[in-house]
C-alpha cells in the first residue's frame, strides 16, 4: 500500500466571510496532485492548513506522516514550499539565500543548486530586489528544489510569469516528477499548467471540493456533443448531463459520463451528431463550477 | 525548542541590521563627545542626540525585523522553514533585544565613562542618566512586545508615539524628584532608595512584558 504524502480528513476552517468545508485530500507518495480553483476558492487556505501555518477548526491533517500542526517542524524538514505571495529578502543576494537555506537543511545539494541557477539563468551575486518577478519565483523554486524535499508544495508558482519563464519552471517540475520518490501538490487557477504535470486533479470552489479524480478519468469521461435535432424535438436524455443548450434545431450537451454508446442513444432519439468534442481541463473545470453553483442545466 | 533554528534567525536579523548598529554606535559616540564638551549647548545637543539615536535605533529595528516581514511578504518564506511559531517569536524577541543591547550597552557604558571619567560633567548626573537610559530600554521592550504580538504597523507606531511622550514626561518627573533632582549637579553620585525603587519598577516592567509576550504568543494558532 502506498503511503500518503499528505492527507486531509473532514477539514474545516471558518473566517468571517469565508468557510472551508469538509476538505478531503489524499496524495499518494510519488504522485502529483493539481489543485484547481478560481481566485478566492480556498486553495491557499488549504495549503496553509496543510503546512501548519493556519490551524484548522476541525478535521485531521497529515503531511509526510506527521500530524499537523503539532508536528509541523518535523514535517517541514522534508517539504519545499513556493508561493506566489512569498518573497525573498530584497537586500540579500541569491547566493546569500542559498547559504542561509544550506545552513538549515543537511540534504542541501550544492551541485544541483548550481545546475538550477545555470538552467534558470540566475546570477547568485544578484540582489533579489534587482530581479524580475519571474526570476524571483525561479529563485524561490531553486531554494526549495535544491534541498531535495520529499514533498513539494507549489501555490500558484507560475502566476505572473512570462511564457518562457513558465516553460522553464514547468520543465524543471517535470524533472522532479520523473523522480518517483517525490510528491508534488500544485495549486493554480491556470489549468493548462496543472494539466501538463498532474496525475490527480482536485477542483475546489467556494471553500469546498467539488470533484476529485485522476486526470485521465476527467479527460476520458467528459465530452461535449454537438447535435442537430428534428424540429420540435427535445434533446435526448443522457447520463451525467452537466450542461445542455438548444437553439433552434442545434443543441449542445456536456456530459461527464461519456461512453461511445451514448452516440447510439443520440441517433436513436433522432439526433444527428455533428461533433463529439474532447474537453480541455479548463472547460471541464468551468462546467463543474457552473454546475456546482446551479447555473448550468437549462 | 530548536535553539539552532532560533540562532539562524537571529544571525539573519543581525546580518541585515548590523549597519544600523554601527551607525548608532558612531552617532552615539559623537553624542557623548558633545555631552563632555564642557559647554551647556554641547551637553544638551549631545543628550538629545544620544536619546534620539537609541530611540530611533529601537524603532527602526522593530520595524525592519518584525513589521516588514509581513509587509514585504518574507514571512511565508521563513515559516516554510522547519520551525514553529513559538520559535519564530522567540527569535524575534531575543534577537531584537540582543541586537539593540549592543549599542545600548556600549552607549550606557560610554555615558558612565563620560560622566565619571571627566571633569566636564558632575558625577551627580550618573543615577539620573542611568534611569533615563533604562527607561528607554523599558519603552523599547514594550514597543517590541506590541510589534511581535500585533504585527501591525498602526499599533506599533501608536505605541512608539505614546512611549516617546511618556519618556518626556518621565524625564520631567524624575528630574524633579527630591531624591534625584537635587543631586544631579553635585560632585557625588547618590544611589538612594528612590533611584533603586525606580530601577526595580523598570526591571519588573521589562520582565513582565517579555513574559506576557511569550505566554500570549504561545497561544496563537494562525501564523499567516
Amino acid at each position: 500500500m502506498t503511503d500518503s504524502a499528505l492527507r486531509m480528513d473532514a477539514v474545516q476552517k471558518s473566517y468571517p466571510h469565508f468557510q472551508l468545508s469538509d476538505i478531503e485530500l489524499d496524495l499518494p507518495e510519488g504522485q502529483i496532485m493539481g489543485l484547481i480553483g478560481a481566485n478566492g476558492a480556498g486553495k491557499s487556505t488549504t495549503i496553509r492548513i496543510l503546512l501548519g501555518l493556519v490551524h484548522q477548526d476541525q478535521g485531521e491533517v497529515e503531511m509526510l506522516g506527521f500530524a499537523m500542526p503539532g508536528k509541523q517542524v518535523e514535517a517541514k524538514r522534508d517539504v519545499g514550499y513556493v508561493s506566489e505571495d512569498m518573497s525573498l529578502y530584497g537586500r540579500a543576494t541569491l547566493g546569500w539565500h542559498m547559504n542561509f537555506v544550506k545552513s538549515i537543511y543537511p540534504a542541501w545539494d550544492q551541485s544541483f543548486a548550481n545546475d538550477l541557477a545555470h538552467r534558470f539563468d540566475l546570477r547568485t551575486d544578484q540582489k533579489i530586489r534587482g530581479m524580475s518577478h519571474g526570476q524571483g519565483v525561479k529563485s524561490s523554486l531553486l531554494l526549495s528544489l535544491a534541498r531535495r524535499p520529499k514533498l513539494l508544495i507549489l501555490d500558484e508558482p507560475t502566476t505572473g510569469l512570462d511564457p518562457v519563464a513558465r516553460y522553464e519552471v514547468l520543465s524543471q517540475l517535470m524533472d522532479v516528477v520523473a523522480d518517483e520518490g517525490r510528491s508534488v501538490l500544485f495549486s493554480s487557477h491556470n489549468t493548462a499548467d496543472v494539466e501538463q504535470i498532474s496525475d490527480k486533479i482536485v477542483f475546489i470552489d467556494r471553500g469546498k471540493i467539488i470533484d476529485s479524480r485522476d486526470k485521465e478519468t476527467f479527460l476520458d469521461n467528459w465530452r461535449r456533443l454537438r447535435l442537430e435535432m428534428p424540429a420540435d424535438t427535445e434533446l435526448p436524455e443522457l447520463p451525467g448531463v452537466v450542461q445542455q443548450q438548444k437553439s433552434g434545431r442545434l443543441g449542445t450537451i456536456t456530459t461527464n459520463q461519456y461512453t461511445p454508446e451514448l452516440q447510439q442513444q443520440c441517433r436513436e432519439s433522432g439526433a444527428q451528431i455533428h461533433e463529439v468534442e474532447n474537453m480541455t481541463l479548463e472547460e471541464i473545470f468551468v462546467a463543474i463550477v457552473m454546475n456546482s453553483r446551479g447555473d448550468s442545466v437549462s | 525548542m530548536n535553539f539552532a533554528m532560533v540562532q539562524h534567525l537571529i544571525r539573519k536579523d543581525w546580518y541585515f541590521n548590523k549597519w544600523l548598529i554601527y551607525s548608532a554606535l558612531t552617532l552615539g559616540l559623537l553624542a557623548l563627545v558633545l555631552c563632555g564638551s564642557g559647554t551647556e549647548v554641547g551637553f544638551y545637543m549631545g543628550a538629545v542626540l544620544l536619546l534620539t539615536v537609541l530611540i530611533g535605533a529601537g524603532a527602526y529595528l522593530v520595524t525592519e525585523t518584525i513589521l516588514r516581514e509581513r509587509t514585504d511578504k518574507t514571512l511565508p518564506f521563513i515559516m516554510s522553514l522547519p520551525l514553529s511559531y513559538l520559535e519564530y517569536s522567540t527569535a524575534k524577541i531575543i534577537g531584537n533585544m540582543v541586537i539593540f543591547l549592543v549599542p545600548f550597552c556600549a552607549l550606557t557604558v560610554g555615558t558612565w565613562i563620560a560622566i565619571a571619567g571627566t571633569e566636564a560633567l558632575p558625577d551627580g548626573l550618573l543615577p539620573f542618566s542611568m534611569l533615563i537610559l533604562v527607561e528607554i530600554f523599558t519603552v523599547y521592550t514594550i514597543i517590541l512586545a506590541v510589534a511581535v504580538m500585533t504585527e501591525s504597523m498602526g499599533w506599533t507606531i501608536g505605541v512608539m508615539v505614546a512611549g516617546n511622550l511618556f519618556l518626556q514626561l518621565f524625564l520631567y518627573m524624575v528630574a524633579r524628584l527630591p531624591g534625584i533632582g537635587t543631586h544631579t549637579e553635585g560632585p557625588v553620585a547618590v544611589w538612594n532608595a528612590t533611584v533603586f525603587s525606580i530601577f526595580g519598577i523598570e526591571m519588573a516592567v521589562i520582565v513582565l512584558v517579555i513574559a506576557a509576550t511569550f505566554i500570549l504568543q504561545s497561544r496563537k494558532t494562525d501564523f499567516l
